[in-house]
């Protein structure tokens, strides 16, 4: 295809979009001139271009519909229902045959004579009598216009073409010039603005830019090991270092795209379900601006469609029963996008009857996804998560639209294989709420690395819940077997064992667990929920993606390499298909706890602590805020005047040390210290304890003769515990280490 | 028809474009050839890291150009058994896309003439037909060339299943 063709294809794209996007407004607003103008340049300019590219079909189907909407613009049409529907079949019309240009080079064979019979029948008695006029004076007798005709190349072709003549009619004459004038001279003006400030990429190139970024990355992190030792070129490794975090980050930007591009189709789609299924709907949309990497908006495209579509089969009610339930007759579909730290938040919420959770009790008792037992023990909130398991569907009826039980499980199957995560929340009666969790970037992912037989392997933070470790004489003991499977004993619970070695190298014999360290990364995947067992453990480290080729990719476990900032390479395990590949069923019971763990992260993680010990003490440290725990040798601490601190990479966290941690073993050179690494705003502080005990849910404490919770302290294992106070931490000293503080998040080697 | 065809090659050969320029690759005691046009770079002692169940003939992945890279351990195809230490690395690029070719060490590149060149031997076995594309007659030897496009992973894999 040459290159003018693929322009053309790319533009009209483009204004066939902005014509959707005007046509459901214009539903609204049907007198709107501005939205008029607006889709009546898009047909314009498809018309323009096509003729002088040859494509005949399609000029064709433009042109009916430009008379069309010449009509309306003038204001001879008022643009009622059937007109828009007619423009929309116009739009669909016009994007079957790009697509098909798109696909073959050609226009293909099809036949419009129907749809472009259709729009003349929409223009008014006049239209018609003067196209009869134009018939007759172009010779051509035989078919009546009003009619759809059965072959329009022949027949439009006068009717059509002949306008001028026809517009003898004083009032008509003048208008139809002045304004195409106008339009003309608009258009390229408001495109030379736009032309001047942005650029077509092809996505490949920004790939490639993408690919090369995180080489530097790699390059830098290397770069940044070497020269530590050398003061003269840590100034410049450190420049080197912002250079590049500056540079990827303009890179990552340039993938990004508003989430307007998927919502903007949502109108049309709303528009016509609404009116097959006979409700009355009003859309809202919020945060369109709100910007995502290209490949995931494309992920989500799907899963959003299906989400709204089941709002409106499910959800909203038909206008009479809203009125008995005395509602509003007309329902309202929202859509939401905002940005939340590293995840974009994507909610899909309705006004309508919302989801029964007695009807998905029963149903999930009926199908036996669930014991009535474990049922009626569950909160409201857990069964409503049941709707994700596969095979569960509520809708009575079977319709076109959905419940054919192959809906919600999809959704979140979809989102999740892009690293995403998917909740609901519904009242009966009030509405329901969709809730989809999406990372802002594929490309690069933090990620564990982990090792065993003798290699690297990283494991995606987002499946990761936590880490066991098991010393090997507590192997025999700790890790018990049913027949051939291992099991661990997490907080009273059986959890199923994966290990790693075993799973790659099947056939070889492995060193027993009692023989060396084993630690387990307990993973959450697609509702499956198991312990991986690897032989250690090394940082964190975000991680540039990088794809399999196609021989590898049908192994299943890996989803990809990375590089390390060691240089070494280490395969990205997939704990998706790990679980599956060792045979991890997915328990219904537990796939509640999927979508529980992120939404109660907010509930019950406020109520959760790390309890610490420093120097003889016990403190809390709330588990929200707690990033990770870091165990290294006391020389690694170096002191800014009286403050302890802690170099990560360059990167400087200081050191709380309240408890005197620090001074109590000071002058053993030998010694290991514990830092609780913290969030504290959209800053990291260090806590220096010398053992962590435990995770514990704390309870409330009121002072005594009122109801005011304390703050500060909590009751944790039935002892009154002080909560470690982060926001008392005090910056670092302004000056130079006080730029570099602020990356702090970036790739850390 | 040869000695026109010699009289043609005294002509031309000062003009490389009719000569193929082929390098050399060296494997235990045997020597290949590989036609320079699919090679895109040659990179002394790679490390490959292996890759668990991958098929036996995947000698490991290579970091090269802010990509990861598939090789073909070429002792394995040829039923070899494994080297220790370090193995030289050619870059390759077949239809399907690049990969890495894995074999002892690399030697020189040597032009030689179409000419020269004959078409698989009809009782060579099955499975290095498959690989080979031919020979060269040179002074002293006969030079076997690989044949790019049936190396790469894609190929093997699908050959293996069939």
């Amino acid at each position: 295809m040459d290159e003018l063709t693929r322009e053309f294809l790319i533009e009209s794209q483009e204004g066939l979009d902005r014509m959707e996007r005007c046509l459901t407004d214009l539903e609204e607003r049907p007198k709107d001139a501005g939205l008029i103008g607006e889709i009546f340049r898009s047909v314009h300019t498809i018309k323009g271009t096509t003729g002088f590219l040859g494509f005949k079909r399609l000029e064709k189907l433009a042109h009916a519909g430009e008379n069309l909407l010449g009509q309306l613009r003038e204001g001879k049409l008022i643009a009622n229902r059937p007109i828009i529907t007619g423009l929309l079949h116009l739009l669909d019309g016009l994007r079957s045959i790009l697509k098909t240009i798109e696909a073959d080079s050609n226009e293909g064979e099809g036949e419009d004579a129907g749809l472009i019979g259709r729009l003349a029948q929409l223009q008014p008695p006049v239209k018609a009598r003067a196209k009869r006029l134009a018939h007759a004076r172009a010779g051509a007798a035989s078919a009546l216009p009003s009619e759809p005709a059965p072959e329009p190349p022949p027949e439009l072709e006068p009717a059509l073409v002949p306008e001028e003549p026809v517009q003898a009619e004083p009032v008509e004459a003048a208008a139809p010039a002045p304004a195409e004038a106008e339009c003309d001279q608009a258009r390229p003006r408001a495109q030379g603005t736009a032309a001047e400030s942005t650029l077509r990429v092809d996505v490949t190139l920004l790939n490639r830019m993408m690919n090369l970024v995180g080489e530097l990355v790699l390059t830098r992190n290397q770069v940044l090991q070497a020269t530590s030792a050398d003061p003269r070129m840590t100034l410049l490794s450190r420049r080197l270092d912002m250079v590049t975090a500056d540079l990827r980050e303009s890179v990552m930007k340039a993938r990004m795209q508003p989430v307007s591009n998927i919502f903007s189709k949502m109108p049309r789609i709303v528009r016509d379900l609404s009116q097959s299924l006979g409700r009355r709907v009003r859309l809202q949309v919020e945060g369109q601006e709100t910007e995502l990497d290209k490949s995931l908006l494309e992920a989500i495209k799907d899963p959003l469609t299906h989400a709204v579509r089941n709002s409106l089969d499910h959800g909203i009610e038909p206008p009479d029963v809203r009125v008995a339930a005395g509602k509003d007759p007309e329902g309202t579909l929202k859509l939401r996008a905002a940005q939340e730290g590293s995840h974009v938040i994507i909610e899909v919420y309705d006004d309508g009857a919302g989801i029964s959770v007695e009807k998905i009790r029963k149903k999930a008792v009926e199908r036996g996804l669930i014991t009535a037992q474990r049922a009626s023990r569950q909160s409201d909130r857990e069964l409503l998560q049941l709707i994700f398991v596969p095979g569960f569907s509520t809708a009575a009826a079977v319709t076109n639209v959905s419940g054919r039980g192959v809906g919600m499980d999809v959704v979140r199957t979809n989102v999740e294989k892009i690293g995403g995560k998917v909740e609901i929340d519904s009242r009966a009666g009030k509405g329901t709420t969709l809730r989809m969790r999406i990372p802002l970037t594929l490309a690069i992912i933090p990620a564990l690395i982990v090792r065993s037989l003798n290699q690297s392997f990283a494991l995606p933070q987002g499946a990761l819940s936590e880490l066991v470790h098991i010393p090997p004489e507590q192997a025999s003991s700790a890790i018990e077997w049913i027949e051939n499977a291992p099991l661990y004993r997490l907080r009273g619970k059986l959890l199923p064992l994966v290990f790693l070695d075993r799973l790659l190298m099947p056939g070889v014999e492995h060193k027993m667990a009692a023989e060396r360290d084993n630690f387990i990364a307990v993973l959450d995947a697609d509702g499956r929920r198991f312990g991986l067992v690897v032989d250690g453990l090394a940082d964190p480290e975000e991680i540039v993606v990088k794809p399999l080729s196609a021989v590898l990719k049908t192994i299943g476990l890996f989803s990809g390499a990375t590089v390390l900032g060691n240089a070494e390479l280490a395969l990205i395990l997939d704990p998706g298909s790990i679980a599956l590949k060792a045979g991890v069923s997915l328990r219904e019971e537990d796939a509640v706890f999927v979508g529980e763990s992120e939404t109660g992260a907010c509930a019950a993680a406020a109520l959760e602590y790390l309890l610490v010990e420093a120097a003889g003490r016990q403190a809390a440290v709330p588990l929200a805020d707690v990033l990770r725990i870091e165990q290294l040798p006391l020389k690694r601490i170096e002191y800014i005047g009286y403050r302890p601190v802690l170099n990560f990479e360059g990167q400087l966290l200081p050191v709380e040390d309240s408890g005197g941690v620090l001074a109590a073993i000071e002058g053993n050179p030998q010694a290991q210290i514990i830092v609780v690494v913290c969030r504290e705003g959209n800053r990291h502080v260090g806590i220096a304890v010398s053992h962590v005990l435990d995770v514990a849910a704390g309870g409330d404490l009121f002072e005594a003769g009122t109801t005011q919770r304390t703050s500060g302290v909590t009751l944790l294992k039935n002892r009154v515990t002080g909560v470690v106070d982060l926001g008392a931490v005090a910056p670092l000293p302004a000056g130079e280490a006080q730029p570099a503080w602020s990356e702090i998040g970036e790739t850390v080697a | 028809m040869s000695t026109a065809a010699a009289a043609l090659r005294v002509k031309e050969k000062a003009s490389a474009a009719a000569l193929a320029q082929i390098c050399t690759v060296r494997l235990g005691s045997s020597v290949f050839g590989v036609p320079i046009t699919h090679i895109l770079e040659i990179v002394g002692a790679a490390r490959p890291q292996p890759v668990p169940l991958a098929p036996v003939f995947v000698g490991g992945l290579v970091h090269y150009r802010g990509d990861v890279l598939t090789t073909v351990s070429l002792r394995h195809l040829l039923g070899m058994p494994p080297r220790e230490g370090r193995q030289d690395l050619l870059v390759l690029e077949s239809a399907e896309g690049i990969f890495g070719l894995l074999v002892d060490a690399v030697g020189e590149v040597l032009t030689a003439s179409p000419a020269d060149h004959e078409s698989n031997p009809s009782i060579l076995d099955e499975r290095h037909r498959a690989l080979f594309a031919g020979a060269y007659k040179l002074k002293n030897n006969l030079l076997v060339m690989l044949d790019p496009e049936q190396l790469d992973p894609m190929r093997l894999s699908a050959a293996r299943a069939a």
